[in-house]
């Protein structure tokens, strides 16, 4: 492959990485689930609630009725109420053995994209001279000793060194804008004593002699 | 059944039934499963003086012997003036005595001694025993050796605290038992070796052997041909509720439940003690509920009578109830004719 491509692939996938672990693989997994439940199972979804609603109904009536004086009644709801449960745990299992395969998968998909051709590329390419800078840019001991890690020739950068500063700049970056323009929430600090008011500890007064 | 829409309220179906081999009596405690139990035990007795009877008891009260007036210990005793129904009351913690000893191990050896702690406070360990008991009768069903007793049917008086259900749960518990037991000998190989010896393997085969009878009778307890359970209640919500979930926990293991007997009934009618009244009409208020609400069940009504039922004369006097309803116009007598011991 060309220098360039590989550069530019390099650079490509390690934002891709960095973005990836910014959205934060959670929410990434989540939404996923989500668009293939929408396309398989909604109808699970809705028999589902449907059938907590009709839970909900059945407890309220329980409720309403005594259960000395309607005891027949109360039974049958009782037994009503027992059925659908069952039917709830189940419906709701193979649901979540659903989810379980699905995370599972976009897990594996997210873990193969995000470690394997990065890694691939940075072995495959680490003694090459990718990037060859103008005579001069740098001082010489920058040049001869940090730029050119993996003992390439002076003036040239590898691929390590040039991901290296890509990752740094990218979190600076967003870093930078998070200072900027987001406004972390912060929990409000509570003075010590306002928390000694709720708890009972004796305080006796110093007693000098 | 003659007529398909009325339930008879009686367990004539039970005591004349050709192939029951085990019938359970169970409910919660106080509500008169002993009475009931040796009630059933013993108008199986009458009714077929070819067949030979068992009731054990697996509750570690010893209620039998005080329920017969005789007493009964854990070889199986016939009771006076029935031959053909005999009475067992198996105490568990003497039965782990029993097997610590037949296992080769020195009682007084602390280490052994530990072992038998363990094993003494696993839960349902009772109920465990009393199982073994049953192996051990349906392995002498099967002998053809003519020394040992063969009985018809096996009538449990189960114990109070809803155990019972454990002790049906046992097979599959069995089975995980084993698999565990397995998989923890493996990991602990050397420090078993040290407890346990050369017996191992030879305990292996054995839990393997129990394990396979295990699932014979699991298979025979869910035929409704082969056993049923009844259940023993009073008139009153929290009996009648914990009788329900019951109920739904056999339909669970799938065991045949078809009969309900209902103890200390007062049938106040027709008396003048205003107490009397007032309890037998909350009594019948739930005696209504339940006639709806177990349309399928024979639901046996039993009264109250003026005595504490114990003896084999007084169980057969109120035995007869099972079988011939409780008529309190007819009936009237009984009541106050239990003779007191």
């Amino acid at each position: 492959m060309l220098n360039s491509t590989v550069v530019y692939l390099a650079t490509f996938l390690t934002l891709l990485t960095n973005v990836i672990s910014l959205i934060s693989h959670q929410a990434i997994k989540s939404k996923i689930f989500g668009a293939y439940s929408k396309l398989t199972a909604s109808g699970k979804y809705k028999e589902l609630q449907a059938l907590k609603h009709k839970q909900i109904q059945i407890n309220r009536e329980r409720n309403s009725i005594s259960a000395q004086d309607n005891y027949a009644k109360w039974v049958k709801l009782n037994r009503q109420f027992d059925k659908l449960a069952t039917q709830i745990t189940e419906l709701e299992r193979s649901l979540a053995a659903q989810k379980f395969k699905v995370d599972g998968f976009s897990d594996l998909a997210l873990k193969i994209i995000t470690i394997l051709p990065i890694n691939g590329l940075k072995l495959w390419y680490s003694r090459k001279e990718l990037i060859f800078l103008p005579n001069g840019l740098f001082p010489w001991y920058v040049e001869s000793f940090v730029l050119n890690f993996p003992w390439l020739s002076r003036g040239s950068v590898g691929l390590i060194v040039w991901l290296y500063c890509v990752d740094k700049i990218f979190w600076i970056l967003v870093d930078a804008f998070k200072l900027a323009f987001l406004e972390e929430k912060l929990a409000k600090p509570v003075h010590p004593s306002e928390n000694a008011s709720k708890v009972k500890v004796k305080v006796e007064p110093k007693k000098t002699k | 059944m003659a007529d398909e829409f009325e339930v008879e309220p009686s367990l004539t179906e039970i005591v004349t039934h050709e192939s029951l081999k085990w019938i359970f009596v169970g409910g919660k405690g106080g509500v008169g499963k002993t009475t009931s139990s040796s009630s059933i035990a013993i108008q199986l007795a009458l009714h077929n003086p070819k067949k030979n009877y068992l009731l054990i008891s697996t509750d570690p009260a010893h209620n039998l012997s005080d329920a017969f007036d005789q007493k009964f210990g854990k070889e199986a005793r016939v009771v006076d003036g029935l031959s053909n129904l005999s009475c067992m009351e198996i105490d568990p913690s003497s039965s782990l005595e029993e097997f610590a000893a037949n296992s080769g191990q020195d009682p007084n050896d602390p280490l052994s001694g530990v072992m038998t702690d363990i094993t003494s406070s696993i839960p349902g360990i009772d109920e465990a025993f009393s199982f073994m008991e049953v192996l051990k009768h349906i392995k002498n069903q099967k002998a053809e050796d003519a020394t040992t007793v063969k009985y018809d049917t096996i009538v449990f008086d189960t114990a109070p605290t809803g155990h019972t259900l454990r002790f049906l749960q046992l097979p599959s518990t069995l089975e995980k038992l084993l698999g565990k037991f397995n998989e923890i000998s493996g990991k602990l190989g050397p420090l078993m070796s040290m407890m346990g010896g050369d017996q191992k393997a030879e305990m292996f085969n054995k839990l393997a052997e129990v394990k396979a009878q295990v699932q014979e009778v699991n298979k025979q307890f869910q035929d409704p041909e082969l056993t049923t359970f009844v259940c023993v209640c009073i008139s009153e919500f929290l009996s009648l509720y914990e009788t329900e979930r019951l109920i739904q926990d056999l339909m669970k293991y799938n065991m045949d439940v078809n009969s309900i007997i209902v103890n200390q009934l007062l049938f106040a009618d027709d008396d003048e003690c205003k107490r009397c009244q007032s309890r037998w009409k909350m009594q019948r208020k739930y005696l209504d509920q339940m006639d709806e609400l177990y349309e399928d069940y024979h639901l046996v009504k039993m009264p109250l009578l003026g005595n504490e039922i114990r003896g084999v004369e007084n169980l057969k006097k109120f035995s007869k109830f099972l079988i011939d309803p409780y008529d309190p116009k007819k009936h009237k007598d009984v009541v106050f004719s239990i003779e007191e011991r």
